[in-house]
């Protein structure tokens, strides 16, 4: 068996018109199959089935590895934002994507890797259960979140999402495990109905940060829309680490949200929220132990 | 319309008693006629080569349309991810769903089965037009609706007033204007007692604001089924639904069908028995009461009963009774639905996971079996899921294959709550049914509870064209062994032909037709002075209690895409 990394080149012949169901191009689904093969592979272009080849120009070599850890997939074209479900159910390998991808990529995806050089759409790493995404352009909303009506806690359960630039709304809504960082801002709801996991917002947040969560931990670096009020303020702190990154600035310690009853924790910059956290402060003043 | 030639299938046929022979079937004109008549070139030979021919199935409770499977769609959008299947045009629309899906998934998946006449056991009268939308947008099958009755206020009012003649015209009229086609009682009265605040009944309560029992609402509305002659019995929902300890009230209520019965038939319907027969005093002390019902419906001939078979996995309980789901969502803590339905009903939807190492589910799913393997007369009692209240009704071939195998029971004994066993008889039972008493639950026997056998059911001359053949030979395979088989056969007809037109194909559809719908009309035998009174009285209690005007109300035939319209003649 060789150890050779196999890299499959798939570029988008033309700009698609309609969404592209690409769930089942991914390296443990391509495996051990010849190149003829996996220009033949079912996709779905709207209604319509059709094959790979109809819609990418694949380049690949002859006959690739059984292991998926040595297959990387490069998706590029003009357009690629109509691809959905990229690495659905992935287990094991790499896509990279160069340039921007459409919703659900990474949905319950348990191993393996996607990067994505451009932007991604709404419900990146859905159910995610394991292996991480990077993003370096922006990404929609619903990250690794719960698709709507499921229980709470079936959001994302374990892995890593990193994301380069800023983030829509309702980051891991529902999520059970795993690390969100954004490094600039999100929108409103980071982190409604959380049980568990860690987000880090290194720019600004929206409103409603951490609605209803149960556990867990989100860290907003930056500004934020305002503290529920059924959070209550735990203590001031110097500096707040977190997956090896160390934020050196003072930080108040939410712990909610007492509607659950939840014990998950929001760490707020004060610097940049004195306004909103100013009455809050004289709460801990008042029991500060000499 | 192509003449159809089946040939050498092997026919089981209870209700002409043919038990297994090889046979030609002819079809002409959506009917069965005898095989030498179609001889002509033009006709389709299909040569089922020994393989097992039957009627279409009949499925007598079904929850497939009205607005509470609508809701049940609303609020379980996680019900339907990743269940798409595109579609096929031009021979199949799109299908998705599992618990409540979409209304081509069901007629196609009932079609595949082998189903060609299902019931939508319950809907409302007000909501009885969106019903019959959706029942036209069924593919394949025939179907039918029942309408509720129990805590209709009009119905109420008469009843207590005891004016039975205008009771009986009432509900003959019901009939008639949802063009439904029989009375369905849930819960009697404890709708009309929760839309005041109060929790739900026993069979001696006193209805709230009513000089009425649940036991009075079911007399009265059983003796007015059987004095109209309606075609099925009424179709009851027992008291106390989901309590422990709720198999007494089920005792009595099956009782009660000697009292009233007229006819040389059976006179009340016991549904989702399963439901309704918990022993025991409380949730941690629940214990079957199956086989204390099975006996009941030995020595009572007035009693036929379906099962809700629990098939684990995932469900959405939805009932008019409203005060039972208002309990089941505090055990579920997820989400519930609720709405009252002005004058007439309440109603439920809660999400809900049948598991195998649950103490509860495991009793619940032993009630089912126990009720049918030990049943006498296999002719009053049939196999239900309460789709989707127990279980999907693609699950059916499940439960064929529990009564017809012992062994499959066995492998699912392993598998189940152990503890829950020890309060059960199951694991004693060694029954194991044939094909041809499969054949008598699911085709003949329902058609007859429908009063329906003249054309449904059965595959002699005269018949409508509804035929299942499924791709197993009889005589070469042991089914009490091989029950991979059953599951395997049963899931996927090889063939089936609805209204003389073959429309599945190899377990594919292959064409999509639109069925029947069957209704009931009474109230045109009834004699024309007490219909005059009767509109009078009418026209006044409408305008006092509804908010709709009651030409609105009123179901016009044209509404509905193909109605089959059953004009009774009698009169008691």
């Amino acid at each position: 068996m060789s150890q050779e990394k196999a890299s499959i080149y798939a570029k988008l012949k033309a700009k698609p018109s309609v969404p592209i169901d690409l769930r089942s191009l991914k390296p443990d689904r391509v495996a051990g199959l010849k190149s003829s093969d996996i220009k033949n592979i079912k996709i779905m272009e709207g209604g319509r089935e059709t094959v790979v080849e109809e819609i990418f120009e694949v380049e690949s070599p002859a006959a690739l590895p059984q292991n998926p850890e040595n297959i990387e997939i490069i998706i590029s074209g003009d357009g690629a934002s109509k691809i959905r479900y990229l690495g659905y159910k992935m287990n094991g390998g790499r896509i990279v994507v160069e340039g921007n991808i459409g919703p659900l990529a990474g949905y319950k995806m348990s191993r393996g890797s996607i990067v994505i050089k451009g932007s991604a759409g709404n419900w990146l790493g859905a159910r995610m259960k394991g292996g991480s995404i990077e993003v370096f352009g922006d990404a929609g909303s619903f990250i690794g979140a719960k698709l709507p009506g499921e229980k709470f806690s079936k959001g994302m359960k374990d892995g890593t999402i990193t994301i380069h630039g800023s983030a829509g709304s309702y980051i891991g809504l529902g999520m059970g495990g795993g690390t969100i960082i954004v490094e600039k801002s999100a929108g409103n709801m980071v982190g409604g109905y959380m049980a568990g996991g860690l987000i880090i917002v290194q720019g600004d947040c929206g409103d409603f940060i951490g609605a209803r969560m149960s556990g867990g931990r989100i860290i907003a670096v930056g500004r934020v829309g305002g503290i529920l009020p059924s959070f209550y303020i735990d203590s001031v702190v110097g500096e707040v680490r977190a997956r090896g990154r160390i934020f050196k600035k003072p930080f108040a310690l939410f712990v909610g949200d007492v509607l659950t009853p939840g014990r998950g924790t929001i760490a707020v910059s004060l610097e940049e929220n004195k306004t909103v956290l100013q009455p809050l402060l004289k709460l801990i003043e008042e029991v500060k132990v000499p | 319309m192509v003449d159809i030639i089946i040939k050498n299938g092997f026919v089981i046929d209870p209700l002409n008693n043919v038990k297994g022979e090889l046979m030609d079937v002819g079809i002409r004109n959506e009917k069965i006629v005898d095989p030498s008549e179609v001889r002509d070139p033009g006709s389709i030979v299909i040569d089922a080569g020994g393989r097992l021919v039957l009627a279409g199935g009949i499925d007598i409770h079904s929850h497939i349309a009205g607005p509470k499977v609508n809701i049940g769609r609303l609020m379980r959008p996680e019900d339907h991810y990743l269940t798409n299947i595109p579609s096929k045009l031009p021979f199949r629309r799109a299908m998705t769903g599992r618990t409540v899906p979409n209304v081509f998934a069901i007629g196609y998946k009932y079609a595949l089965m082998g189903y060609t006449l299902v019931a939508e056991p319950a809907c409302t009268p007000l909501k009885m037009r969106h019903a019959h939308d959706e029942l036209n947008a069924i593919p394949i099958i025939d179907k039918m609706v029942f309408v509720l009755v129990d805590s209709n206020w009009l119905a109420l009012d008469l009843m207590s007033e005891k004016q039975k003649d205008m009771l009986k015209t009432y509900l003959a009229w019901l009939l008639y204007s949802t063009k439904a086609y029989a009375l369905k009682l849930v819960d009697p009265g404890s709708d009309a007692a929760w839309m005041m605040g109060r929790p739900s009944l026993d069979l001696n309560d006193q209805v709230p604001g009513y000089n009425l029992t649940p036991r009075d609402i079911i007399q009265l509305t059983g003796e007015a089924n059987e004095a109209l002659n309606l075609p099925h019995s009424i179709h009851v929902h027992c008291n106390r639904l989901g309590f422990p300890g709720n198999y007494i009230t089920t005792l009595n209520t099956m009782k009660l069908g000697k009292d009233f019965a007229l006819r040389n038939r059976n006179s009340i319907h016991i549904t989702h028995v399963q439901f309704t027969g918990y022993g025991g005093d409380s949730w941690a002390t629940l214990e079957s009461g199956g086989e204390a019902i099975a006996n009941e419906l030995n020595v009572n001939p007035y009693v036929t009963l379906d099962l809700g078979q629990v098939t684990f996995g995932e469900a959405t309980t939805m009932t008019a009774d409203a005060p039972f789901e208002f309990v089941l969502y505090h055990l579920t803590r997820w989400k519930w639905a609720s709405a009252d339905v002005e004058n007439e009903t309440a109603s439920g939807i809660v999400p809900y996971r049948y598991r195998k190492r649950s103490y509860v589910n495991t009793v619940q799913w032993a009630i089912g079996l126990e009720v049918l393997l030990l049943s006498k007369d296999l002719w009053r009692v049939f196999i239900t899921t309460d789709h989707p209240n127990a279980g999907v009704f693609t699950d059916y071939p499940k439960i064929y294959a529990w009564i017809m195998s012992r062994r499959y029971r066995e492998e699912t004994l392993k598998e189940v709550n152990q503890s829950a066993l020890r309060r059960c008889v199951l694991p004693s039972i060694d029954r194991e049914l044939t094909l041809y008493e499969l054949a008598i639950i699911t085709r003949s026997a329902p058609a007859k509870l429908l009063g329906l056998e003249k054309e449904k059911g059965h595959l002699g001359i005269g018949a409508s064209a509804d035929i299942a053949i499924y791709d197993i030979d009889p005589r070469a395979v042991d089914l009490s062994r091989d029950y991979e088989r059953i599951l395997k056969t049963f899931s996927r007809a090889w063939c089936v032909i609805k209204g003389g037109e073959i429309v599945v194909k190899d377990g594919e559809i292959v064409q999509t037709i639109y069925g029947r719908t069957y209704s009931v009309d009474p109230y045109t035998a009834i004699p024309d002075d007490l219909r005059r009174e009767f509109e009078v009285y009418l026209k006044d209690r409408f305008r006092q209690y509804y908010t709709v005007s009651l030409n609105n109300f009123i179901i016009r035939g044209h509404e509905i895409k193909k109605l089959n319209e059953i004009r009774l003649k009698s009169w008691k």
